[in-house]
């Protein structure tokens, strides 16, 4: 495999693990590896490659999750074995490296595209599929004559010819998903066939869409009542789908999607408002003494600037039984929206709180987390207030997400009502239907008092009224 | 421009600063691709020093800007002179007298003026902020723009031109490229969110706090006087206190300081009354000392 090639892949399986990699960043890899030692060595490779091909504190681990993975069953070119370093001058040559890579490559299970590409279940990639046809776009005129010592140039060589590489690969890019295009029905066929499968399998089928068409089946299927009723009362095309339950996967994704879309969009309409309120009214006394400067001229008009203050999210989630689902949607939620609050922190509870890294946002992941245990909102309330005192401020807008099922122990309501005292609002969202509150184990009317919003929080719908709720308590001007 | 990381490690620690492997790499694949460096990481790991370190280094100029909410292009980038423009206005009165001349209506009078206009809004009459004057200085310079989250989102997107082509648009005079392409530092707390527009066109490094072993190396270099095995019991309880929940985390900085407070107050070992003496110059919240006080154990 050539250096190009193996960067292209590489971005490949970064941007289908979520790491998104403009073009531009493409060049610039290519551009840096050129800058390394040869042969390159492997943590210098990756801080490199880290380097261009992140933007973020949390594209990072996944990032090195999938570096790893590929360097393991794909070493780049021009780098050789450790074993191979100690071997004497001149035993480690290019054939025997390239015997030694095939080598590896046979002990490591190859990435799932390769394997149905060998068992010829899934296309080559366009480049080879051209090159085969013999219409292969040849950048550098020679490409192919050259492909095999740009391997033996290493990493090295891919600064050499890398504009022109990388046009070859992007505009294969382009025809691959042009002649994919031709393959596919007609968009009104797919629609229809789509329309009249079961809901679950509906789902998955269309949960790989574009958004506008998943959005456009949905409108068109025999709706559930209550999903009709939101789409007549004008739920602008988001889905109004429950939260609890068990979900396939493709349901999942799709809510996923569907909330963080929609959360953008309220985050958008939001920041352009906040922009025209921004600029404030004309001060008149600064702009005369202003002009002063200017012999009396008011060259510039000067606003008295709006200061806007930002409330920082702390969300405490009960991740035990059917509460979890909405957890998981509360906190994507909160992902969405995080650039509207001056910071997010999440803590997941069954009977104490444990911290939600905010890398991912995922409750699942947490290891310190008791999941055989028994829900304590008592408990968990009176160890937030003990071990995380400065998570709470005067700026601290607190939502509580929970059934207030409480296993009949002492809900400790004042530990809450202390929480109150401490922070700027107390939100609680409860999953569960309003009838089912109180009834049972439930103690909803025992912490209601101690509370600034109750609400429930069982579907989209009711997610979108959250996000509107956050939006308006997150900024302050003043 | 030097020649590879190592050197930038070396380099810079003639001048006491520990650099990493990572940040090294980062230094030497931005200067020598020509992007800017987007440095996030907490308060205190010496993000701000490593751009005027940068500068020292290569000996370079060095521009600063500062961000704070409301900084607007006449802080970042230029400002026309009105008073200057005024006085040459007053000094000249009899030249541009001459060139009214033989006017016959006041519209013959505007056009010849507006035909001379350009003189008064041209380079003389600029006065340059921080980022022009990196993008006009006659030798490569630095460029730290510190704290980028603490501006505005406008700000970011006016700096997406500086970043992107080195160049900035003036109305009045037109696009302004860079003399010498400078070394453009941006650091940020990571308070905000950075649009992805800012963030596609940097490169990206996150520092954060140092392992033991190299704040054990910055204390050696930085605070000498202070011996080894105190050095070592104090890298090891500032760890400790970053593990807390904090109102303020201490970053690099408060170690050091801590450190010269240690020397000053000749401490042999980190007891009670030593820490409650000098735990001010590690931590600046009330809270956070107590909690300190309380819970870490020396």
């Amino acid at each position: 495999m050539t250096a190009s090639r193996w960067l292209a892949a590489l971005v490949r399986h970064l941007r289908e693990a979520g790491v998104g990699v403009p073009p531009s960043r493409l060049v610039d890899a290519a551009r840096a590896l050129a800058l390394l030692d040869d042969p390159p060595d492997r943590e210098m490779l990756r801080d490199v490659l880290r380097l261009v091909l992140t933007r973020a504190r949390e594209e990072r681990p996944r990032f090195d999750a999938v570096f790893n993975r590929w360097v393991a069953s794909h070493r780049p070119p021009g780098m050789r074995k450790r074993k191979a370093l100690s071997r004497p001058a001149g035993a480690g040559d290019a054939d025997g490296a390239g015997a030694a890579r095939s080598a590896s490559a046979r002990k490591t299970p190859a990435p799932s595209w390769e394997r149905e590409r060998e068992a010829g279940k899934a296309p080559a990639p366009s480049w080879e599929r051209e090159r085969e046809a013999g219409k292969a776009l040849d950048p550098s005129g020679n490409r192919e004559r050259e492909a095999g010592k740009a391997s033996d140039r290493g990493l090295r060589g891919i600064g050499e010819d890398v504009e022109a590489w990388l046009a070859w690969a992007l505009g294969g890019a382009e025809r691959e998903e042009e002649s994919l295009a031709e393959t596919h029905t007609p968009r009104s066929e797919r629609l229809e066939s789509t329309v009249n499968l079961p809901r679950s399998e509906r789902l998955e089928s269309t949960v790989n869409l574009p958004r506008s068409e998943r959005l456009a089946v949905e409108s068109k299927v025999n709706l559930p009542r209550n999903e009709r009723l939101t789409a007549q009362r004008g739920g602008g095309g988001f889905p109004d789908l429950p939260l609890d339950g068990r979900m396939t996967p493709a349901e999942e994704a799709l809510i996923l999607a569907a909330v963080t879309a929609m959360a953008r969009e309220l985050w958008l309409r939001r920041s352009r408002r906040s922009r025209r309120w921004k600029a404030g009214r004309v001060s008149v006394k600064a702009t005369i003494a202003q002009s002063m400067r200017s012999d009396g001229i008011p060259f510039r008009i000067v606003r008295r600037k709006r200061r806007l203050r930002l409330a920082r999210l702390l969300l405490l989630l009960d991740v035990s039984g059917s509460v979890r689902n909405a957890a998981r949607f509360l906190l994507a939620l909160a992902r969405a929206l995080r650039e509207a609050f001056a910071s997010v922190r999440a803590f997941a509870f069954v009977d104490r709180p444990v911290e939600v890294r905010t890398e991912d946002f995922e409750p699942l992941k947490e290891p310190d987390i008791d999941w055989m245990g028994k829900s304590d909102f008592g408990n968990t309330f009176f160890r937030l207030l003990e071990d995380h005192p400065r998570a709470l401020g005067k700026d601290t807008v607190v939502v509580l997400l929970g059934d207030a099922r409480n296993n009949f122990v002492d809900p400790m309501p004042w530990a809450l009502g202390q929480i109150r005292e401490q922070c700027a609002r107390v939100m609680w969202l409860n999953p569960e239907p309003r009838r089912r509150w109180n009834s049972g184990d439930s103690v909803m009317a025992a912490y209601a008092p101690y509370c600034d919003v109750v609400e429930r929080c069982g579907n989209t719908a009711d997610l979108r009224k959250v996000a509107e709720r956050w939006l308006r308590y997150a900024a302050r001007w003043r | 421009m030097l020649d590879s990381a190592d050197d930038y490690v070396k380099t810079f620690l003639e001048r006491d600063y520990v650099l990493a492997r990572e940040p090294a790499v980062a230094l030497y694949v931005a200067e020598r691709l020509g992007r800017p460096l987007l440095v996030e990481g907490p308060a205190g790991v010496g993000k701000t020093e490593l751009a005027k370190t940068l500068a020292a280094v290569t000996a370079r100029p060095f521009f600063r800007l500062q961000c704070y909410e409301g900084l607007d292009e006449s802080r970042a980038l230029y400002e026309w002179e009105y008073t200057k423009q005024l006085l040459y206005t007053q000094i000249l009165r009899e030249k541009i007298g001459e060139v009214l001349e033989g006017a016959e209506d006041l519209s013959a009078a505007v056009r010849r003026l507006n035909e001379r206009g350009t003189a008064f809004f041209s380079e003389d009459f600029l006065l340059p902020r921080p980022v022009l004057q990196a993008l006009l200085s006659d030798v490569p310079a630095v460029l730290l723009i510190d704290e980028i989250d603490r501006a505005d989102e406008e700000f970011e997107a006016f700096l997406l031109e500086v970043l992107a082509d080195f160049q900035v648009t003036i109305p009045e005079i037109g696009p302004l490229a860079a003399r010498h392409r400078p070394t453009v530092i941006l650091t940020s707390n990571g308070t905000r969110q950075l649009s992805d527009a800012l963030r596609r066109r940097c490169l990206f490094l996150y520092v954060d706090f140092p392992n033991r072993e190299m704040e054990r190396q910055v204390l050696a270099r930085r605070v000498p006087e202070l011996d080894v095995a105190m050095a070592a019991r104090v890298v090891k309880y500032v760890e400790r206190v970053r593990a807390l929940d904090l109102r303020k985390t201490p970053g690099i900085s408060e170690t050091v300081d801590w450190a010269a407070t240690l020397v000053l107050l000749h401490a042999r070992s980190l007891s009670g009354e030593v820490l409650k003496a000098s735990l001010c110059a590690l931590l600046k919240d009330r809270g956070d000392q107590e909690r300190a006080l309380h819970e870490v154990v020396p």
